[in-house]
């Protein structure tokens, strides 16, 4: 094994005879390089382009995580308007269904409150009156499951 | 030259060991200081519901504004834009503003969107906002007295805010991360979080709908008789649930209001001698211990001597043979005292004891009252005579309800309750357990109350407790007021008490007039057209339908009754004007509202049944 080698330019398909004319004047000055030499250079180079492509990785994975808070943030901010969208409109439901309010919209339709209560006896055969009422409560349907999604305040 | 190179190397390289090396956590601390944060995480209050999910109760937040003294460079020019929108005086501002000792203080607290909204478009360098959780009523002052009411610091201060602060308040939270100069949180650094837990929530037995309809007509009642005030109860008897608590206080323009949640929750709070509602308790007392009948006929006069005292019955009569239950229809004061002492004073008293006289009720509520009931051995004959008319003891009117309650639920006690469920921080309802009561009447004695009650409505006393459809068990209570020391002939509390429907009772109810003018004095006309009022808009709200189709009996004979009498049984509903109107000046007057009543036909003057 020889421990040099020629290093020429790629020559492609050119006759000898040809190269050989031409060759004599336009013959390219060969060196010999070393190998641990070019090992070092292409090691150098790698490395040159693993830490810049490190760095630019590193930066946008900072850049990305930077954008994650951003968004966490702004989603948060979010969830706090939300929530306090959702608490503003309990409690303008809450309002609205009072009994003081019920009462003043009712008069404004000009619904009274009738001076006698009358009894009608239904017929057996009419169905009763076990539809649920309008009034059941819905707590456990609504509110606690809505509690849990609130979360906490910050 | 080489010298001073090498002491200043020498220099920088033992302050950098020093940094890093020697006072190394020190630094790092001090480091991790500057960019550490804590932000508290708030607990939210737990709200309060009606027994329908209705918000009687809830938090909101809302931005609380404050500033910076050491950054505020004019304080009076900052007072002046600040104090028309907050509503806080302007020499309140100034003085807070300008204590450059502090870096914070409130300039108003968890104010309206608009104002906030205001205040930052002055945009005043130093002035900033927080958020802070507002308290809110969604229906003002309904059932205040027993919800009570919140600090500036969301503290209880009354009512069941008080009472359950502990569970309401929750478990404040907190968030632990690295922030950079602007504030803003530094991703993948120290954080961590220990999660706020929201208070529980309480839901109460009462009915939003029926409370209202209960301070109402009380106060329209209050305002028509022109009493000092007025508190009314519904209990349903097969759970014990208060459905509804009222207060209701007459105020110097002469109209009744519903208490705030400042005043005394009255039924509760406050002890009342009872007079002849109590003589339920003397009656049943007797029949259960077999010293009287419902057909035993006492010879009464219309006074007795007992002692030195000489008690009278409301309206002079001539001696009558009558029997027991006619003395309770009649409600006669002597006829009850003959019964009181064959009863004797130690089995009286035991009644009392077993109705739940004497001590608070099984319903947890701050300030509650117990009642006083003297031992047996102190009354001697005149306390005896008292005791069995109702007076020389006093009750609460929960616990005057609580002996209704009883009869009612066949001679068991109804331990009353004010609070169904409560809900956890994570959503799960816990129901409360309906206590347990104990048999205090045989199902004999019970069925002999209800057949005399019932009459005091039909063709008694009670006369204007009846409701069209049903039939109500009842009893009337005129009680003479204590003034100055002596029983007073002008002072009065007219109540009446009773349960519906009398065969097969759902609920109890006890209202209260305290010193309704003279004309009004007595319970059947005062308290009873309010018990109708209110017992009929419960049984209409729960779909409790008339037991019989003959239920309108008694309704007939109490209206000839009460038409007999000239009794005009009515509520009239007398709207009190907006408290800040009356402010204003731009309410009516009492007299003025009482001759609006009287010319309405519904405030009657004339003479009006015993009690």
């Amino acid at each position: 094994m020889t421990d040099v080698a020629l290093r020429m330019p790629a020559v492609v398909g050119p006759r000898p005879a040809e190269e050989a004319d031409r060759g004599a004047r336009t013959r390219p000055r060969l060196e010999v390089v070393s190998e641990p030499q070019r090992r070092v250079r292409l090691a150098v180079t790698l490395g040159v382009l693993v830490t810049v492509a490190s760095l630019f990785a590193l930066v946008a994975m900072s850049a990305l995580l930077a954008q994650g808070q951003f968004d966490v943030d702004r989603l948060g901010g979010e969830l706090e308007i939300e929530q306090q969208r959702y608490e503003d409109l309990r409690r303008e439901v809450a309002e609205k269904a009072s009994p003081a309010q019920i009462i003043a919209a009712a008069n404004a339709l000009g619904l009274v409150v009738p001076d006698t209560t009358e009894y009608i006896e239904a017929p057996i055969a009419a169905p009763s009156s076990e539809e649920p009422d309008a009034t059941t409560s819905t707590l456990a349907e609504t509110w606690a499951p809505a509690k849990v999604s609130l979360g906490d305040r910050h | 030259m080489a010298v001073v190179v090498v002491v200043l190397c020498g220099a920088v390289t033992w302050r950098l060991v020093q940094v890093q090396v020697i006072e190394n956590d020190r630094y790092e601390s001090l480091a991790m200081a500057q960019r550490l944060d804590t932000v508290p995480i708030d607990a939210a209050r737990g709200s309060v519901f009606d027994r329908n999910g209705s918000d009687l109760a809830l938090s909101v937040r809302r931005d609380s504004i404050w500033a910076n003294p050491q950054v505020v460079i004019d304080p009076h020019g900052y007072a002046a834009q600040l104090a028309p929108l907050v509503g806080v005086e302007e020499t309140v501002l100034v003085q807070r503003l300008s204590d450059r000792t502090k870096e914070f203080v409130y300039v108003a607290r968890a104010v309206d969107d608009e104002v906030a909204d205001a205040v930052r478009d002055l945009d005043l360098a130093g002035v900033d906002f927080i958020p802070e959780p507002k308290r809110f009523y969604p229906a003002g002052d309904l059932a205040a007295p027993v919800l009570g009411t919140v600090g500036t610091e969301g503290e209880g201060l009354g009512g069941v805010e008080l009472l359950y602060e502990d569970v309401l308040h929750g478990v404040p939270g907190e968030l632990v991360l690295e922030r950079d100069r602007d504030g803003r949180a530094i991703p993948r650094t120290v954080r961590r979080q220990v999660a706020a837990q929201r208070g529980t929530d309480l839901v109460l037995t009462l009915d939003q709908a029926l409370q209202y309809e209960v301070e109402q007509s009380l106060a329209s009642q209050v305002t028509a008789v022109a009493a000092d005030g007025g508190v009314a109860v519904v209990m349903d008897v097969t759970t014990g649930d208060v459905l509804a608590m009222a207060t209701v206080l007459r105020g110097d323009d002469g109209f009744a209001r519903p208490a705030s949640a400042l005043e005394r929750n009255r039924p509760l709070t406050d002890v009342y001698e009872p007079g002849s509602t109590n003589k339920v308790v003397t009656y049943a007392a007797a029949l259960e211990a077999g010293v009287v009948g419902p057909d035993t006929t006492f010879e009464v006069p219309d006074w007795i001597q007992v002692d030195d005292r000489v008690f009278t019955d409301s309206e002079e009569h001539p001696v009558r043979q009558m029997p027991a239950r006619g003395c309770f229809a009649a409600s006669s004061n002597v006829c009850t005292i003959q019964i009181g002492q064959a009863l004797g004073a130690e089995r009286l008293h035991d009644a009392f004891d077993a109705f739940g006289f004497g001590v608070p009720t099984a319903i947890e509520f701050p300030g509650q009252a117990s009642g006083i009931v003297r031992d047996a051995d102190e009354w001697h004959e005149v306390g005896l005579a008292s005791a069995a008319i109702g007076y020389g003891l006093a009750v609460t009117p929960m616990q005057m309800l609580g002996a209704y309650a009883t009869i009612a639920n066949g001679g068991v006690t109804v331990p009353p309750r004010l609070v169904e469920a409560t809900i956890d921080s994570d959503g799960t309802q816990v129901d409360r357990p309906i206590a347990t009561g104990r048999r205090v009447l045989s199902n004999a004695t019970v069925a002999t109350m209800r057949s005399l009650m019932t009459r005091v409505v039909t063709g008694g006393t009670g006369s204007c407790a009846a409701i069209p459809g049903y039939t109500v068990a009842g009893k009337t209570g005129t009680a003479r007021k204590i003034v100055g020391g002596a029983y007073s002939n002008q002072h009065f509390f007219a109540s009446f008490a009773g349960f519906a429907p009398a065969e097969a009772p759902r609920f109890a109810a006890l209202v209260v007039l305290d010193e309704p003018d003279y004309a009004h004095r007595y319970g059947g006309r005062a308290a009873a057209p309010v018990f109708a009022e209110i017992m009929q808009f419960a049984l209409r709200l729960e779909r409790v339908a008339p037991p019989t189709v003959d239920g309108s009996a008694q309704w007939d004979a109490a209206r000839a009754a009460a038409d007999a009498a000239g009794t005009n049984c009515a509520v009239p509903h007398i709207a009190a004007p907006p408290a800040d109107a009356t402010a204003a000046g731009t309410a009516v007057s009492a007299d003025s509202s009482k001759e609006a009543a009287t010319a309405a036909g519904n405030v009657s003057g004339g003479t009006s049944p015993s009690a």
